[in-house]
C-alpha cells in the first residue's frame, strides 16, 4: 500500500512537471503582445521594450523555460504582469474562494443526491423516479451560467432575497481567514452560487447511487432481510445504501477534479473572486505568470483528487489490493 | 470459427433490438428519441428553415429599428437589441451545436476506443505507457485548457472541436480498456487465436463488436460534453464570433447588458441547449440499460 | 440510371445559365476588355476587435466590409484579440490593410498634442509609432510641430484648427463614433457630483464635493475594471491611477473646466519657454505626519525619470533637469519648449515621500501595501480583485466631506446594475453599457427611482484606420469614398442607442473638446453609397466584366 502511494505521488509530480511544461509553451505560442494590456498603446516603443526586458520575454525561449522550471521547484510562479505581485500570493486568496464554493456545493449535492438516489432505486419505475431523473438531468443539461443568470434575476433582482454578486459586502473584507470567511455576510453570499453549483452536480451522485443500489438490492442479503420482516426504510438505509456508497464516493473525488475547472463559469456569473475567474482574465490580459500559476494549481488539485479517488477505492473495497 | 462470427452478429443485433425495446417501454427515452430526431432535422435543414440571416437587421414600416421586440408571429423568438431575428439565430445555432457535438464525439470515441483496445489487448509496457499518457490528460483541467487553446489558436469552432477531442478521449480509452481486459479473457478470443487470427483481426473483429455498446454510450455523453463545452467557451467570449451558436447568442445578450429586459433572448438559446442535451441523456439512458444488464427492469 | 443522367444534364444547364447571367450582370464597362483596365483592387481585410471587447467596432467593421463588397471589392472583416491587433499595428511587419480601434478620452488628451501630433505626424509613422494609419503630409507635419512650440493659447488654437482642416480633407482615418460617458449615482444618498468629459463622475473633484444626504458617509464606487496595484511606479491601469491620484497629491490639478490650477503647488511661473519655476504650498504633511518638502518633489520627479516609468514616459521626456532653487521652489529645465508641460506633466506626476522611497532598492517591484502619500485620502486596505478602501485624511488642506470611499470591483456590468438597483453601490466609475443606460432611463416599475443618470461627452473616439502605405488606401479619393460608405447614424442610433456623438472622415478632436475642436470639420460625414460610387468613378476606378473594382490606370 505504502509502495503504491509513493509511486502514485511520484507520478503526480512528474505529471505536474509535464503539465507545467505544456502550459509554458502554450503561452509562449500565444499571439499578441503581453505589454498590450499592461500599458497604453500610446507609450513609446522603448518603454514597451523595457517592459519586455523586465518580464524576461526578450530572453531565448530555452532560457525562459529554464528560469520557469527553476522557480517552479521553489513554488515561485513569478510576478503577475498585471498585479505586479508574486502570482502565488494572488492565487492563495483565490484558491480559498474557489475551494469553499466547490466543497459547499459538493457536500449539498452529495448528501441530497445519495439520499434521493437510494430512494429512487427503491421506488423503481414509479413517477417519483422519472421525475427525479428528469430533474437531475435537466440541471445537468442546462449550462450553469444560464441557470446562474436566471437565479440572479429571480432570487436577487426580482425578490431581493440574497446577494447576487461577489463574496462579501463592500468594506467588510480584510483581516484573518476566519474574519474573512466565517461570518454571516459571507454565508449569505455563498448560498446562491452554492445552490446553482449543486443543482449541476447532483446528477452524478444521484444516478450513480441509484444504479449502485439496484445492484446491491439484487443481492441475497437484502432478500434475507426482507424475509426476516425488517422495516423497508431500515433495509434501505441501513443495509442497502451503505453498501452501495462505494462507487458514489470514488466517483465523487474524480468529479471534484473535473468540476473545479468548470467552476469558471459560475465565478464569472456571480463575480466570485476565485481561481477560475482569475484564469479567464489572466489569459485575456496575457498575464502569463498568473495564468500559468492558476492553471498549474488547478491541475494539481485535479491530480490530488484523482489520487484521493484511487486511495478511497483501495481503502473501501477490500477486493482490491495494490501489492 | 464460423460459430464465433454468428455469435458476434447476434450480439450487435440484439443490442439494437434491446435498445428499441427500452425506448418503447420508457416514455423518457421515447421523448429523447423524438426530440433528438427533431433537432437533427432542424440542423440539416437549418439554412432553409431560418427565415432570415443571423446578422440581418429588421426595421418597422416607419423605418425604426425593431429593438428588443418580444416574440411575435414575424419573430417567434423576438429580436435583439439591434433588431436581429433570434429565431433564425437559434435555428442556425442548432447546426453549429450538432456539428461540434457529433464531430468531437466521433473523434473522441474513435481515438479513445482504438487506444483503449490496444492498451487492454496488449497489456504490459504498452498498457503502462498508454495509461501514463491518459493520466497526463486527466491532470489537465478542461475549461481552462480550452480557454488557453482558444487564445493560442484563432477562435473558431474547429479549435473547440480539437480542444474537446484532445482532452476527452482519455475517458473513453480508460473505460474501453477495462472492458477489453475482461473480454480478452473470454473463450472465444482464445478460440480465435487458435484459429490463427492476427492481433489486428482479434482486436477489431472479435473484441471491438463487444465494446460497441459501451462506445455508443460514451459517444452519447461526449456529444453532450462537447455541446456544453462549446456553449461555455462561447459564453466566456472565446468562441467564434462569426459562427452563430447558442453560447454565442447568450454571450451577446450578457455582454450587451440586455439579459434582464429581454427574457426571450435568454430563454430561447438556453432552452435549446437544455432540450437537446436532455434528449441525448434520455437516449443514453436507454443505451445504458443495454450495456449494463444489471440495470434492466425485472 | 435515367435519374442520374437527367440530373447531370440539369446540372450542366444550371452552370451554363449561371455563367451567362454573371457575364451579363457584371458588364458595366461595356465593350472595354478587362485587360485594358487598371490593376484589380487587392483583396483586403479589416481587422476589428472581438464583439465582447467592443461590440460597435466589431459591427461597424462588418458593415463597411459589406458596403465595399457591394462595390466589387474583395474584402472581409476579421475580428481578433486586442493584444494580437496591437501586435499587428505596432509590429515590424506593418502587414495590415485597415482596422477598427479607438483612443480613450483620458483627461490629458484634451490637450490637442496627442490627437494631432502623436497620431498623425509622419515622425510617428514608423514601427511602434502611434500614427498607425501611416499618414505622411509635410504641410500637416509643419503645423503639428508648430502647435507644440506655440505657448500662446489663441495662436496655438489657430494652428490646431488649420491642422484639423487638412485632416478632414485627407481622411487618414474615419471616426466612426464617440461615446457619451453615461454614468449614474444614488441621488437619495449623495449630492453635489461633478461630471467631467472623458472622466465622468469618478474624477478628481467629485470626492471633494460629494455630500452625504443620509448617515451613510462612505460611498461605494463600482468598477467593472480591475485595479492592478497601488505602487505609483508600476500601476498602469487607468482605474489604478484614478484612485492613486487621490492618495498621492500632485503639484497641479486640472479644474472641472480643464484649466490647470495650482494644487500642492502654490503657484508656478514660466521663466522662459523652457524653464518653469514651481512654488510649493507650505504646511502640507504626508499621511504618516512627515512634512512635504521641495526635496520630496525633486526626488519624485527624479525617481520617475530614473525608473523610466512607462505610464508617464511621454510626459517626462521633455524634462532636462529638476533643481531646488530655494526652500519652497523647484525649477524644471526643459530640453525644448513643451506647451503641455503644466497641463500634462505637472498635473500627472504624484509626489512621493522621499523618506520611504529612498531606501527601497527596487522601487518598481515594491508592493507598497501601506501606501503613504499626501493626498486627500489615506489607504485603509487593498484586497486584490475585490476592493480598495480609503478614508479621509483629516490633515489635508482641503479635506473632503465624505469620510472615505470604497472602490468595489465587479466581474461584469451586469453585476454592477444589480448592485445599483439593490442600493449596494452608490456610484459607477465607468460608462454604462447602452442597454443599462436605457434601462435606468426607462425606469420600469420605478426600480431605479433612486438613481440619477449623468451624461458627458467623451473626448476619445473610435475609428476605422487605413494603411496608407498600401493600395487602395494610398488613394485619397478611395478613402473619401469609404467615408461615404460608413453609416455614422447606424453606429450612433442603433448600436449606441443614441448615447454618443457622430463620427466623420479624418476627425480626431471631437466636439466635446470645445476649445480645440474646429467646427468646420468633419467634411465627409454622411452615409451615401451613391456618392461613394460617383467619387470612385471620377477618380478613375473602373469595374471589370466580373463586377470587380479596378484601380485607376
Amino acid at each position: 500500500m505504502l509502495n503504491f502511494l509513493l509511486r502514485r505521488i511520484g507520478v503526480m509530480f512528474l505529471m505536474i512537471f509535464l503539465v507545467s511544461t505544456m502550459i509554458f509553451f502554450m503561452f509562449r505560442l500565444m499571439p499578441g503582445d503581453p505589454t498590450a494590456f499592461v500599458v497604453d498603446p500610446s507609450i513609446p516603443t522603448e518603454a514597451r521594450e523595457q517592459l519586455l526586458d523586465r518580464y524576461g520575454l526578450n530572453e531565448s525561449l530555452f532560457v525562459q523555460y529554464q528560469i520557469f522550471i527553476k522557480d517552479l521547484v521553489r513554488l515561485d510562479f513569478g510576478d503577475s504582469y498585471f498585479y505586479n505581485r508574486p502570482a502565488i500570493e494572488i492565487i492563495q486568496e483565490k484558491l480559498a474562494a474557489t475551494l469553499i464554493l466547490m466543497i459547499a456545493a459538493m457536500i449539498i449535492a452529495y448528501t441530497i443526491g445519495v439520499l434521493i438516489g437510494a430512494l429512487m432505486a427503491w421506488r423503481r419505475g414509479t413517477k417519483f423516479e422519472s421525475f427525479a431523473i428528469t430533474f437531475a438531468l435537466f440541471f445537468r443539461s442546462a449550462p450553469t451560467f444560464w441557470i446562474g443568470l436566471i437565479a440572479i434575476l429571480v432570487v436577487s433582482v426580482q425578490f431581493g432575497l440574497l446577494p447576487a454578486q461577489g463574496m462579501r459586502s463592500a468594506g467588510t473584507g480584510g483581516g484573518t481567514f476566519s474574519e474573512m470567511f466565517l461570518n454571516l455576510d459571507f454565508l449569505r453570499h455563498l448560498i446562491l452560487p452554492t445552490i446553482v453549483a449543486s443543482l449541476y452536480f447532483i446528477a452524478t451522485p444521484l444516478l450513480i447511487m441509484r444504479n449502485s443500489m439496484l445492484e446491491v438490492m439484487s443481492e441475497d442479503y437484502i432478500e434475507m432481510a426482507r424475509a426476516k420482516g425488517i422495516k423497508e426504510w431500515k433495509i434501505l438505509y441501513y443495509h442497502a445504501a451503505r453498501n452501495a456508497l462505494l462507487p458514489v464516493v470514488t466517483a465523487g473525488a474524480l468529479f471534484i477534479g473535473s468540476a473545479i475547472g468548470g467552476q469558471v463559469l459560475l465565478e464569472v456569473v456571480f463575480s466570485w473572486p476565485g481561481l477560475g475567474r482569475e484564469i479567464v482574465t489572466a489569459v485575456t490580459r496575457h498575464d502569463y505568470p498568473l495564468a500559468q500559476a492558476c492553471f498549474i494549481i488547478i491541475s494539481a488539485v485535479v491530480m490530488f483528487m484523482n489520487l484521493v479517488a484511487d486511495l478511497m477505492y483501495a481503502f473501501l473495497d477490500p477486493r482490491i489490493s495494490y501489492n | 470459427m464460423s460459430e464465433v462470427k454468428v455469435k458476434k452478429q447476434a450480439n450487435t443485433q440484439s443490442v439494437f433490438k434491446l435498445f428499441l425495446k427500452n425506448v418503447k417501454k420508457d416514455k423518457l427515452a421515447m421523448f429523447g428519441v423524438v426530440v433528438l430526431i427533431f433537432f437533427i432535422g432542424v440542423a440539416i435543414f437549418s439554412e432553409a428553415l431560418a427565415p432570415h440571416g443571423p446578422r440581418d437587421r429588421h426595421y418597422t414600416e416607419e423605418g425604426t429599428i425593431k429593438r428588443l421586440e418580444a416574440p411575435s408571429l414575424s419573430h417567434p423568438f423576438g429580436t435583439t437589441d439591434v433588431g436581429r431575428d433570434i429565431f433564425s439565430q437559434v435555428i442556425l445555432g442548432t447546426k453549429t451545436a450538432l456539428t461540434v457535438g457529433l464531430l468531437a464525439a466521433l473523434l473522441v470515441t474513435i481515438v479513445g476506443s482504438v487506444v483503449g483496445i490496444i492498451s487492454g489487448y496488449y497489456g504490459g509496457v504498452v498498457d503502462t505507457v498508454i495509461m501514463r499518457v491518459v493520466d497526463f490528460f486527466y491532470a489537465i483541467p478542461f475549461i481552462p485548457f480550452v480557454i488557453v487553446l482558444a487564445a493560442v489558436l484563432k477562435p473558431s469552432i474547429w479549435n473547440i472541436i480539437l480542444a474537446v477531442s484532445l482532452l476527452s478521449w482519455r475517458t473513453v480509452a480508460r473505460l474501453v480498456r477495462s472492458q477489453v481486459l475482461s473480454i480478452a479473457k473470454r473463450p472465444f478470443i482464445k478460440a480465435g487465436r487458435v484459429a490463427g487470427a492476427g492481433d489486428i483481426r482479434l482486436m477489431f473483429k472479435y473484441i471491438l463488436p463487444n465494446v460497441v455498446p459501451l462506445i455508443m454510450l460514451e459517444m452519447a455523453f461526449m456529444v453532450n460534453w462537447a455541446i456544453a463545452a462549446e456553449a461555455s467557451i462561447a459564453f466566456l467570449g472565446f468562441g467564434d464570433p462569426n459562427v452563430p451558436s447558442w453560447g454565442q447568442i447568450l454571450h451577446i445578450v450578457f455582454t450587451t447588458g440586455n439579459s434582464r429586459v429581454a427574457w426571450w433572448w435568454v430563454t430561447a438559446p438556453g432552452m435549446a441547449i437544455v432540450l437537446l442535451l436532455l434528449s441525448i441523456f434520455f437516449v443514453a439512458r436507454a443505451l445504458e440499460e443495454v450495456v449494463d444488464p444489471r440495470l434492466r427492469g425485472r | 440510371m435515367s435519374f442520374k443522367r437527367k440530373s447531370l444534364i440539369f446540372g450542366c444547364l444550371l452552370v451554363v445559365t449561371m455563367l451567362f447571367m454573371s457575364a451579363c450582370g457584371g458588364g458595366q464597362t461595356g465593350d472595354v476588355s478587362d485587360d485594358e483596365l487598371g490593376e484589380m483592387v487587392p483583396s483586403l481585410v479589416i481587422l476589428s476587435s472581438l464583439p465582447e471587447a467592443n461590440m460597435v467596432n466589431y459591427e461597424m467593421a462588418q458593415e463597411v466590409a459589406e458596403e465595399l463588397q457591394e462595390l466589387g471589392v474583395d474584402i472581409v472583416a476579421q475580428p481578433m484579440d486586442f493584444a494580437v491587433l496591437l501586435d499587428v499595428l505596432y509590429g515590424e511587419d506593418m502587414d495590415y490593410d485597415a482596422f477598427t480601434i479607438g483612443w480613450s478620452g483620458r483627461i490629458e488628451r484634451l490637450d490637442p498634442d496627442m490627437f494631432i501630433h502623436s497620431i498623425f505626424h509622419s515622425d510617428n509613422a514608423g514601427v511602434g509609432g502611434n500614427n498607425t494609419s501611416r499618414y505622411r503630409n509635410p504641410a500637416f507635419d509643419a503645423l503639428a510641430d508648430a502647435q507644440r512650440q506655440e505657448m500662446d493659447l489663441e495662436k496655438r488654437r489657430e494652428i490646431v484648427f488649420e491642422a484639423q482642416e487638412i485632416l478632414a480633407e485627407d481622411v487618414p482615418l474615419i471616426t466612426l463614433y464617440s461615446r457619451a460617458n453615461m454614468q449614474t449615482y444614488n441621488k437619495e444618498r449623495f449630492e453635489n457630483v461633478i461630471n467631467i468629459p472623458g472622466e465622468g463622475l469618478f474624477n478628481e473633484w467629485t470626492p471633494f464635493t460629494l455630500t452625504p444626504l443620509t448617515d451613510k458617509t462612505v460611498p461605494v464606487v463600482a468598477s467593472n475594471v480591475n485595479i492592478d496595484d497601488i505602487n505609483p511606479l508600476s500601476s498602469k491601469s487607468v482605474y489604478g491611477w484614478r484612485n492613486l491620484r487621490l492618495i498621492y497629491d500632485k503639484l497641479v490639478r486640472l479644474s472641472p473646466e480643464i484649466e490647470p490650477v495650482p494644487w500642492a503647488a502654490e503657484s508656478w511661473e514660466v521663466v522662459a519657454d523652457d524653464v518653469i519655476d514651481v512654488t510649493l504650498r507650505s504646511g502640507m504633511t504626508f499621511h504618516d505626519g512627515e512634512p512635504v518638502t521641495v526635496e520630496d518633489v525633486k526626488f519624485s520627479y527624479d525617481l520617475f525619470i530614473d525608473q523610466n516609468v512607462e505610464y508617464f514616459a511621454s510626459f517626462l521626456e521633455p524634462i532636462d533637469s529638476v533643481e531646488i532653487t530655494d526652500e519652497n521652489t523647484v525649477r524644471f529645465n526643459l530640453k525644448y519648449a513643451y506647451a503641455p508641460f503644466i497641463t500634462n506633466t505637472l498635473a500627472q506626476i504624484p509626489i512621493l515621500p522621499q523618506h520611504i522611497w529612498e531606501d527601497i532598492s527596487n522601487p518598481v517591484q515594491y508592493a507598497n501595501s501601506e501606501a503613504i502619500g499626501s493626498g486627500p485620502f489615506k489607504l485603509e486596505r487593498f484586497q486584490t480583485g475585490e476592493e480598495l478602501v480609503l478614508s479621509r485624511f483629516d490633515e489635508y488642506f482641503e479635506p473632503p466631506i465624505i469620510e472615505g470611499y470604497i472602490f468595489q470591483i465587479f466581474a461584469s456590468p451586469e453585476g454592477v446594475l444589480t448592485a445599483l438597483e439593490l442600493g449596494n453601490v452608490d456610484m459607477v466609475s465607468y460608462d454604462l453599457v447602452p442597454a443599462h443606460t436605457e434601462q435606468i432611463f426607462n425606469n420600469d416599475g420605478g426600480r431605479y427611482d433612486h438613481l440619477e443618470l449623468t451624461e458627458a461627452q467623451d473626448i476619445g473616439f473610435f475609428y476605422l484606420g487605413f494603411n496608407i502605405d498600401r493600395p487602395p488606401f494610398d488613394n485619397r479619393e478611395f478613402r473619401k469614398a469609404v467615408a461615404y460608405l460608413t453609416d455614422y447614424d447606424l453606429a450612433l442610433d442603433v448600436h449606441l442607442n443614441g448615447y454618443g456623438a457622430r463620427g466623420g472622415g479624418g476627425f480626431s478632436i471631437v466636439e466635446a473638446n470645445e476649445f480645440w475642436h474646429n467646427p468646420n470639420v468633419p467634411i465627409y460625414d454622411t452615409y451615401d453609397p451613391e456618392m461613394a460610387r460617383q467619387i470612385l468613378e471620377d477618380a478613375g476606378f473602373t469595374w471589370d466584366s466580373n463586377g470587380r473594382m479596378r484601380m485607376p490606370k
